[in-house]
């Protein structure tokens, strides 16, 4: 198949393991495109949001690569997946210049010159592996085959911080596949993969476990995109469901203190709304 | 039991506030003093914020005994029995020693909450007799149409935040069931409810007729349904019509890390740049009720952001000793909501949701143990 990939950021190493698996089962990846972060809009935007601390945070997580781990814990276990898959690549750049697939930067994934270089292409289909919310012209150009895999079960868990939330929640960590379409997490589920919790684990490895288990299922479920697209009315009403933004810090330090104790770690099944 | 670091942190802007207001009540003595402004210092007693501020001064009474939370509550109602007219009402505006004021039916309202408070703490008949005084002057004045007859503050037509009158009233009604008051409050109610719009606003919800509504009236019309859900136990009549409005909010609030717009039109529209202070801590204590029916710790979560925000704001340095624990009316100060003033009644709110958000984490803290 011939695939679109968008990522976050250039070193995002999901991207880089998803890019690296689907090309070894024959897929060609073109284009790759990456948000760039650093734009005068996204600096103002966090400024005026979260103010100078919140600007020195987002700096420092992109300098130091997002998904890399405390040095004093080891690798992570993205880091342990690409090794072990032998894949020596750690950024996307890096990856298309050796696979000859073309790489982009770009400010948003709707600019038009985007949408542009994806319908040059004519991909069978997008992976998304980040890079913002996505509006009709991009989805359209792909005719709704965008591929996503989200970090919580769907629909009860939408929006950000999904794993998180299914802990706090006293959901079941959920790996879900799903189609992409307008609404925020709002596509059609296609496969779900469960993400074991143990107790001592932090809320980074628990979010890295969640990606890892996105990787593999987005490989597991790369076929669908050949399927019909399900109606929106077999859709489960994701509407009903609050959607989930990020953590306060204070409830960040709750989970944290409940992943430490093992505590509310017996996922019951619980109705949401 | 494990303390959050951010638990602490509330537990430190509470004491700095709750002094702040200890502040208040010795400057505007013997009533609570209405703001303190950095160039005009601080203003005279208040006497419709002083009324709402005795349940506040009673609550961090519980949690700090010995800093005088309790006498200053006695204080405060004594002045404000005092002042009372004949006829039951308590007059509008800032106290002047030499006047005494047109009768004021939202002042009146929020006095009763402070006498009823006094009738919790000390059983003392005297303070309930005076809120059935002014809670059968507020019945008299509203009509078959739920509008109180005369004319007050800066609108004609009874504005949609006198929701929070019809609760003090209710309270009342609950203690004395004098039938009534319970009847004119929940015409007052049921008028509220009919300008509910299809996107959750409610018309009529700004000071004037025709303005938006500054977050903080807005607390006010959704604060007054809630209370009202919870005095009658019909959570579905009352409660429940202010959900989506308190939704939107919530969704506005966290996708801007909890720094609301100080105001909004009808169709949820932002006309002021400027966080309303007062605002963002009064939506957080609606939030944190709504939370006690639907169980969802994502209304927490924006509740705690509305407070981070308040308290990121707030003045914590020990100079000038006057601001030390203040909560500005707007952020940044020169916002349109009390320009430049600190609010009694911002510190009380922020009081109140700091309280209400400690006691929700807490049992969160407790089920992790």
């Amino acid at each position: 198949m011939k695939l679109a990939l968008t990522a976050g950021y250039d070193r995002a190493l999901h991207a880089i393991a998803l890019a690296e698996l689907l090309r070894r089962q024959g897929h060609h990846l073109d284009p790759v495109l990456v948000v760039n972060q650093i734009t005068f809009t996204r600096v103002r935007q966090t400024l005026r949001q979260q103010g100078l601390t919140g600007l020195r945070h987002q700096a420092l997580r992109l300098l130091t690569n997002a998904s890399r781990h405390n040095k004093n814990q080891g690798p992570s276990c993205l880091e342990r997946f690409l090794d072990n898959h032998c894949i020596s690549e750690r950024s996307l750049k890096q990856w298309c210049r050796k696979h000859h697939s073309t790489y982009d930067v770009v400010t948003t994934l709707n600019r038009p010159s985007a949408i542009r270089l994806v319908a040059a292409t004519a991909p069978d289909g997008l992976i998304y592996a980040g890079g913002g919310i996505l509006l009709q012209p991009i989805i359209d150009t792909v005719r709704g085959r965008i591929l996503n895999a989200h970090s919580g079960p769907l629909p009860e868990i939408r929006g950000m911080n999904a794993c998180e939330w299914s802990v706090l929640l006293g959901l079941k960590p959920t790996v879900t596949i799903h189609f992409i379409d307008r609404g925020i997490d709002t596509g059609p589920p296609i496969a779900t993969f469960p993400v074991r919790v143990e107790r001592g684990d932090t809320i980074e490895r628990l979010r890295e476990k969640c990606t890892l288990r996105g990787v593999e299922g987005i490989v597991q479920c790369l076929d669908a995109i050949n399927r019909p697209i399900p109606s929106a009315a077999k859709v489960p009403a994701a509407d009903l469901y609050r959607q989930c933004h990020v953590l306060a810090p204070v409830l960040r330090e709750l989970l944290e203190a409940r992943l430490r104790s093992g505590s509310s770690l017996d996922f019951q099944g619980r109705e949401l709304s | 039991m494990i303390s959050l670091p951010s638990m602490l942190k509330y537990q430190r802007h509470l004491g700095l506030t709750g002094q702040w207001l200890l502040q208040s009540v010795a400057r505007g003595n013997p009533g609570s003093s209405a703001y303190f402004s950095p160039i005009l210092g601080w203003s005279g007693p208040y006497p419709e914020t002083t009324g709402y501020l005795i349940p506040t001064l009673f609550a961090l009474h519980n949690r700090f005994p010995d800093h005088g939370y309790d006498q200053a509550a006695r204080h405060a109602g004594n002045w404000l029995l005092d002042i009372q007219h004949d006829n039951g009402a308590w007059p509008g505006g800032v106290h002047r020693a030499n006047r005494q004021g047109h009768p004021s039916v939202f002042n009146t309202g929020q006095v009763i909450r402070g006498l009823l408070a006094l009738d919790d703490a000390t059983k003392d008949n005297g303070w309930l007799a005076a809120a059935l005084r002014a809670a059968e002057w507020l019945a008299a004045g509203v009509g078959d149409d739920g509008q109180w007859q005369l004319q007050d503050y800066r609108s004609a037509n009874t504005p949609s935040y006198y929701t929070y009158v019809a609760s003090p009233m209710l309270d009342v009604w609950r203690r004395t069931e004098d039938r009534g008051i319970h009847d004119a409050s929940e015409r007052v109610l049921d008028l509220v409810l009919r300008r509910r719009q299809t996107n959750g606003a409610f018309a009529h919800w700004g000071f004037a007729e025709g303005e938006p509504g500054f977050t903080h009236v807005i607390g006010y019309t959704v604060a007054g349904l809630l209370e009202a859900a919870r005095l009658t136990g019909d959570w579905t009549r009352y409660g429940a019509p202010a959900t989506q409005a308190l939704e939107t909010l919530r969704t506005k609030s966290e996708l801007n890390h909890g720094r609301l717009s100080g105001a909004f039109d009808l169709d949820w529209s932002e006309t002021v740049k400027a966080v309303c202070l007062t605002g963002n801590a009064q939506i957080a204590i609606c939030l944190l009720v709504w939370e006690e029916q639907a169980h969802d710790l994502r209304l927490v979560n924006a509740a705690a952001k509305l407070m981070d925000e308040v308290c990121r704001r707030q003045w914590v340095h020990s100079w000038p000793k006057s601001l030390r624990g203040a909560v500005g009316g707007s952020s940044p100060l020169w916002g349109r909501y009390m320009t430049m003033r600190y609010p009694n009644w911002a510190a009380k709110y922020h009081c109140d949701a700091l309280m209400s958000l400690i006691d929700r984490l807490s049992c969160e803290v407790e089920s992790t143990t």
